[in-house]
């Protein structure tokens, strides 16, 4: 955890036909990443494109199956099992499988789908039917028995159904075509239409007109029956045929349902249709593996990262693979020497990982540097905790969290651990500042005797045992004072920490000029001013001083840089040696900017010379037999390749000496200015805490001075009983809500900014497991 | 001023359009395009595009008249989400461009029918974007008589007015003491191309006053000068497509007809409309309209229409000059703030890229060699930024 996994990387060898089975056993290893040899070529262009499709086709017509049999309200709530655990996946390990697969589901999906349409058409069919049977008795209704005795031939009519939407289309186009000569009866039935249009038989062209506007607005169309026989006669027709149809579709329902009953059969444990779509999601995920290796001739070659103790078990994979396919040539491997930065690696688990995450929305570290995840799981709570700290929200905050850990709270969940440490931590800071909802508890007994006096006398030998003293409940002026001191401590602490890690940096990478001219300055830098003044706070903490003989720890740290050292005022102690440590402090602080300024330039410099040396040799004695320059070039070249990673000159290696040498110096110079500066800014930056806990204790002051203080301080019962669900309720959307919000980010910016700035680099590649 | 409550109304859509952006298909997919072997091929490409969804369900050998129903069906939904999100001024403005594409859908369906194809399948032809519910009833029609279709079925329609102004100023074009006879043979010989340039022109007359009248400044600015240009192209179009047309046989019915079909905005109207109504070859066309813009350079490389016959594949036409210099004006209307013009413009240079992948759908199911001038005739959306 506190660097990442050691990778090496190993090249694959293997002829085409035992490629499946290796990328096979080395996904179901779980522990490699392929490397994509040219991220550049489009899908189309590689290799096993088609295979990819093919995948894809099948899901999609899965996909198609269960949206299918969703709407038939066959399948109800029916959702396609994750991959929940290695077990319960297809331990298939032959690729001819996908080709079996892919004709059952092809031929299932086809004739579920025809069945599927059958089922349509048949009620399709029977919605006609029905239809119908509507207008008949409709006609029968409206125009009355009449009618169909003794029939008028002046007129002609027209029945069918259509959209209801569109009646009013209907009539007006009718009304237009016909002059207003014709008589639109409309009834409202079953989400459709039922109009009947009686108009004068005046001539063909007017009814091939009719005709065509009912062709192109209707769903249906019938004939009007002649007389009452043949009325009957239809209608008697139509219901048989309604009944048949009824039993068909049963039919086809109970084989539709069957169907279905046959893909969620389960066989060893799985549903068949599960089967199916997770080994097509497997071999989909494995062909798009495939696809980054490099194919040449019969052999594909490949590339892959994979943690250093790890290594040993891929050739024994390797030879599982061996033993199970006899026939197929095997495949070989080899460790390369790795020519890019290898990926970054953590082994993380459930509680680490969301503090992996804070870190890595950041940036991912770089390979082998020091991860700060480790140190936030501690630093980040507590930071919250000085923010938010209260013994009754901190509480509240706890459970929530402990709550999480054993029910499942969907968008909470993956926090839960970081909940109960920011839980805790507020829970113990409110403790310290003696905070419960902004009232004082006094469990011990105040050390302090009110005696009518304006200030409180203390008994000598009295210490409040944890936390402060009740007494100092309402002390704004001390509550500001004590938690004011206490960030700046805190900010030492947390900076010195990120120093110190950017030391450990350099002696991984075995740099001890980087350690020298970085680490020890910069610490030096920061422990003689910053440092300084929190010794002078713990100092006046633990001293006692006479009010007027108190000193200012602002006015000695303000003299001590401007008159060089020297002391105004009283003194902390002796003026004599305050003096000499302060103008020792300050010589120190002093020099260390030039020591960390200057000492890269002069190394990057002598490099410099150095190369512009080799340049006038070369061209000078480019005439002469070349091989003895090359070989000295060589030499050099070894040399200034180590010295490059001093220069932190990242990626700069296509740029000339002269821009190189300008850029370091413009970089060290930014560097130390940044870091110069920071020392103070980020300083004070770390006054947040205070801030943040300040106003955090004082809305919960105000809401419950506002809310509940002044019906319980007059007894009223149920005043207070009124009042407490407002109470509650305020204090949880501003304090329980959007306090813990506003805390968090905060924790979140001194994490990043102002520890993280003083040793990650985080310019790192995520390694990306490939595991079936 | 209107720039500081544009937001309040039509930030949203404006927004959407603006994501779209990213949709528009890049010079190297272009390339990309350009090498696929077979119409499979370009359509697994497509896939990969912002088209994925709207290909996945047709087999892979898709017909390119099913590829631009589908990926102007595409552009259509898009559309149609952003008409849903409008509100006010901005869903009438919409509205008005839907327009153009339903006096397109109704004149298709006119010549359909005159052609005696099958009512359905000019219905599965129509262009989404110009659909509207009555389109299906044009079916009534009989014979030439437009007037009763008029009557029947386009009074309803959002292009009714423009087709009753036609319909009026045809027959008012008509010598004074005219018989029914004269009105049906005026009908019959009208060429389904002609409706469609005289719809057009009124529709951009009128969506010129409708931006003119409605419209903030902002929006105003931008889109009165890409509607000036338009009209001047289409003037242009008129001038030059007469010219050595076989059909208008007289000097006289030249004019007439140019001076019904041209409109009468743009950078040419009034100025210019007298010399450009009489120019009989390219050469007066260019000295008319050389006080305006660029447009004599653009003629410049126009080839002469009087030698129509000896086009072919390679030829840059006309349309070809105009349709890149539109779409430079679009590409520098869209990347505008603060006006209607990027919905235009977004319309338009997609419009541009589903002529693009057709054209070169059609290139490749031609199995044409890589080598054809054909492959460079493509504008590519934004290609005119860059330089």
């Amino acid at each position: 955890m506190l660097r990442s996994q050691e990778m090496s990387l190993f090249q694959l060898i293997m002829p085409r036909e035992s490629a499946w089975a290796v990328m096979d056993q080395l996904g179901y290893m779980g522990k490699v990443e392929i490397i994509d040899h040219d991220p550049s070529i489009p899908l189309i262009a590689r290799p096993f494109a088609n295979y990819i499709k093919r995948c894809d086709d099948l899901l999609n017509k899965l996909n198609l199956l269960i949206e299918t049999a969703q709407k038939l309200t066959i399948l109800k709530q029916f959702q396609i099992s994750n991959k929940t655990n290695n077990k319960m996946c297809p331990k298939i390990h032959t690729h001819q499988y996908l080709d079996t697969l892919e004709d059952q589901i092809n031929a299932k999906v086809n004739s579920f789908l025809e069945l599927n349409r059958n089922h349509e058409q048949l009620l399709e069919q029977q919605g006609i039917i029905i239809d119908q049977l509507d207008i008949l008795q409709e006609c029968r209704i409206y125009l009355g028995d009449d009618f169909f005795v003794s029939r008028d031939s002046k007129f002609d009519y027209f029945i069918g159904t259509m959209k209801q939407e569109e009646i009013y289309q209907f009539q007006r186009m009718i009304f237009r075509v016909t002059k207003g000569n014709a008589f639109v009866h409309i009834k409202l039935q079953n989400q459709k239409a039922i109009y009947i249009v009686m108009y004068p038989d005046q001539g063909v062209i007017l009814k091939k007109k009719l005709q065509k506007v009912q062709e192109s607005m209707s769903l249906n169309r019938f004939t009007l029956p002649i007389n009452l026989k043949e009325f009957d006669k239809i209608q008697n027709d139509l219901t048989v045929k309604l009944k048949e149809i009824k039993q068909l579709i049963e039919l086809t329902n109970i084989q539709l349902n069957s169907f279905i009953q046959e893909l969620l059969k389960q066989t060893e444990g799985i549903r068949l249709i599960d089967h199916y779509n997770m080994y097509i999601s497997k071999e989909k995920q494995l062909y798009i593996q495939l696809n980054k290796l490099k194919m040449q001739g019969n052999l594909f070659l490949g590339e892959l990262w994979i943690p250093k103790k790890d290594s040993v078990q891929l050739n024994e994979v390797l030879l599982i693979v061996k033993e199970r396919n006899r026939d197929i040539p095997g495949c070989q491997i080899s460790q390369k020497v790795p020519q890019t930065i290898p990926p970054t690696y953590f082994l993380l688990n459930e509680f680490t990982s969301v503090f992996q995450q804070i870190v890595n929305t950041y940036g991912i570290a770089r390979y082998r540097e020091i991860n700060p995840a480790l140190f936030t799981i501690i630093t980040f709570p507590f930071l919250f905790g000085i923010m938010f700290g209260d013994i009754g929200h901190g509480f509240c905050l706890l459970i929530f969290g402990i709550y999480n850990i054993f029910y499942k709270l969907e968008p909470f969940y993956e926090l839960r651990y970081l909940i109960v440490l920011m839980g805790f931590f507020s829970f113990y800071c409110g403790w310290i500042y003696n905070d419960f909802v902004s009232l004082s508890l006094n469990l011990f007994g105040s050390c302090y005797v009110v005696d009518g006096q304006l200030t409180p006398i203390k008994p000598q030998d009295c210490t409040y045992p944890f936390g402060l003293d009740p007494i100092w409940g309402d002390n704004l002026e001390f509550d500001d004072s004590f938690k004011m001191k206490l960030s700046v401590i805190i900010a030492y602490f947390h900076m010195c920490l990120g120093i110190c890690l950017s030391g450990c940096n350099f002696l991984n990478k075995k740099d001890t000029y980087g350690f020298c001219c970085k680490f020890l300055p910069q610490i030096l830098f920061l422990t003689s001013t910053i440092g300084y003044m929190d010794f002078l706070i713990i100092f006046k903490w633990v001293v006692q001083f006479s009010p007027q003989n108190a000193p200012s720890i602002i006015n000695t740290m303000i003299t001590m840089v401007l008159s060089f050292g020297s002391v105004e005022g009283p003194p902390m102690w002796n003026v004599n040696s305050q003096e000499l440590i302060q103008s020792i402090l300050i010589i120190i602080a002093v020099v260390s900017i030039p020591w960390m300024w200057f000492s890269h330039i002069i190394k990057g410099y002598q490099v410099y010379q150095r190369r512009s040396n080799v340049k006038i040799q070369n061209s000078t004695s480019s005439i002469e037999g070349s091989q003895v320059i090359e070989l000295q070039l060589q030499s050099i070249q070894d040399e200034t390749q180590q010295e490059k990673s001093l220069l932190q000159t990242h990626d700069h290696n296509d740029l000339s000496p002269d821009e190189e040498f300008t850029e370091l110096v413009v970089h060290e110079t930014i560097e130390t200015i940044e870091f110069v500066l920071g020392v103070i800014s980020n300083t004070a930056s770390y006054l947040r805490l205070w801030a943040l806990s300040l106003a955090h204790s004082q809305l919960a002051d105000v809401f419950y001075s506002l809310i509940l203080s002044s019906p319980m301080t007059e007894g009223s019962i149920i005043g207070a009983l009124l009042r407490y669900p407002i109470w509650a309720l305020v204090s949880f959307g501003v304090l329980m809500c959007m306090d813990t919000m506003e805390c968090f980010l905060h924790s979140l910016r001194l994490h990043w900014v102002e520890f993280q700035n003083k040793f990650y680099k985080g310019d790192g590649v995520e390694f990306h497991v490939y595991s079936l | 001023m209107d720039l500081c409550v544009f937001g309040v109304d039509d930030g949203y859509a404006e927004a959407i359009i603006r994501g779209l952006r990213a949709s528009f298909l890049t010079e190297a997919q272009y390339q990309q395009m350009k090498n696929c072997a077979s119409i499979p091929e370009l359509k697994s490409f497509l896939e990969e595009t912002d088209y994925q969804n709207c290909l996945q369900a047709d087999n892979p050998q898709i017909p390119t008249s099913i590829l631009r129903q589908r990926l102007k069906k595409k552009l259509a939904d898009e559309f149609e989400y952003i008409e849903a999100q409008s509100t006010g001024t901005l869903t009438k403005y919409l509205f008005h461009l839907r327009c153009r594409f339903m006096i397109d859908n109704v004149v298709n369906m006119i010549e359909g029918l005159k052609n005696k194809i099958d009512i359905e399948i000019l219905l599965s032809n129509i262009d989404p974007l110009g659909w509207f519910p009555e389109i299906k009833n044009i079916k009534v029609l009989e014979g030439d008589d437009y007037s009763s279709l008029y009557r029947d079925v386009l009074i309803d329609t959002p292009i009714g007015v423009y087709f009753m102004k036609f319909l009026e100023e045809s027959i008012e074009n008509l010598h004074e003491n005219r018989t029914l006879n004269d009105i049906q043979n005026l009908f019959r010989e009208m060429k389904p191309e002609y409706i469609r340039t005289s719809l057009k022109k009124m529709w951009l007359e009128d969506f010129y006053v409708f931006c003119e009248q409605e419209l903030m400044p902002t929006s105003q600015e931008v889109l009165l000068e890409l509607l000036k240009f338009e009209a001047d192209f289409k003037t242009i179009q008129v001038i030059y497509n007469s010219i050595g047309n076989r059909d208008l046989n007289t000097a006289a019915k030249i004019i007439t007809t140019r001076k019904q079909l041209c409109p009468t905005i743009g950078n040419l109207y009034p100025d210019c409309e007298k010399m450009y109504l009489q120019a009989m070859t390219l050469d007066t066309l260019r000295e008319a309209v050389k006080g305006c813009d660029n447009y004599r350079d653009l003629l410049k490389d126009a080839p002469d229409p009087l030698k129509r016959e000896e086009f072919n594949v390679q030829t840059k036409t006309l349309d070809d000059i105009m349709y890149d210099d539109e779409c430079r004006r679009y590409a520098l209307a869209f990347d505008g703030q603060g006006s209607y013009g990027v919905f235009y413009s977004y319309l338009k240079l997609k419009e541009q890229e589903i002529r693009n992948i057709i054209w070169l759908a059609e290139m490749i199911s031609r199995k044409l060699a890589k080598n054809h001038p054909g492959w460079k005739k493509i504008i590519i959306p934004f290609s005119h930024l860059g330089k």
